[in-house]
């Protein structure tokens, strides 16, 4: 059959005006297995956290985000861009983050990335502007449960 | 099994529209709006490949696909102006579990709302390539 695949990917997609009002505006991800993002755009969408992309622990092995845009992205709580909670292992790599906005309370963290008992992290070649919290403003990291 | 073209304008039922299961299909220039049930799903795939392209999916409610034991490719697709109402799965869009495969490609998800997690979700995988 041709439609066979090989490789969990998400490419050239648009994601836009997206609103949810738990976790995961755009994308929620609960997979124990590896997935790439390649040239999408994530742009004014709107979650309690992880407005663009919200992942939640399992026995992820592998998340790729590359050359991918997250634009104008509104969290209630934590992580506009990106609420990322246990994985093996993460690679950002020529992204751009910019004018991504928590709600300005002291509890609310990381307006750009939240990050919550990660694996390995690799952030190379990326961009983050504008990006408005009070505690971790772009990227808030903890290791507690 | 090969659909060349499926159009679905303006239906509404308490049932799930479509299941394809332990099968291959093929939707090329799929036109899916105004679809309205009170099921959980509009499009179902259990255990089958299938292929999705240049197809459009508009104001539809709940959520619109979901993919269990399958390998999935959608491309070239629009997603857009939909919105999720207390449906079973609380997803607006897509809704993976379980062994499933997948490629999103080439396509835009526009002005989706829904009351629980994600437009696209995919969760409770065990993924496995096809």
């Amino acid at each position: 059959m041709s439609g066979n695949i090989a490789i969990n990917t998400i490419e050239n997609c648009t994601f836009v005006n997206i609103t949810s009002t738990q976790e995961g505006g755009a994308i929620y991800l609960s997979l124990p297995g590896d997935l790439t993002i390649t040239n999408c755009i994530f742009s004014q969408n709107t979650a309690l956290d992880g407005s663009a992309i919200y992942y939640e622990e399992t026995n992820l092995k592998t998340l790729i985000l590359r050359s991918t845009f997250f634009y104008q992205n509104v969290a209630g709580e934590n992580g506009a861009a990106l609420f990322i909670s246990g994985s093996s292992a993460m690679i950002i790599e020529k992204c751009n983050f910019i004018d991504n906005l928590i709600n300005q309370n002291v509890q609310n963290l990381g307006s750009v990335l939240y990050l919550n008992n990660p694996g390995n992290i690799s952030i190379l070649y990326s961009d983050f502007e504008r990006n408005e919290g009070i505690l971790g403003t772009c990227i808030y990291y903890s290791e507690t449960s | 099994m090969t659909f060349n073209e499926i159009v679905i304008l303006n239906v509404s039922g308490s049932a799930n529209l479509i299941t394809v299961t332990d099968s291959f299909m093929n939707i090329q220039s799929g036109q899916f709006q105004m679809v309205r049930t009170d099921s959980s799903f509009i499009l179902q795939f259990l255990n089958s490949e299938s292929i999705l392209s240049n197809s459009n999916f508009s104001q539809f409610y709940p959520t619109l696909i979901y993919s269990s034991m399958s390998s999935m490719n959608i491309s070239d697709c629009f997603f857009g102006f939909s919105y999720e109402k207390l449906g079973f799965l609380d997803v607006c869009a897509i809704y993976f579990e379980f062994n499933i495969s997948f490629r999103i490609s080439n396509s835009k998800f526009n002005s989706l709302s829904n009351n629980d997690q994600g437009s696209v979700n995919i969760s409770l995988l065990l993924v496995v390539n096809f």
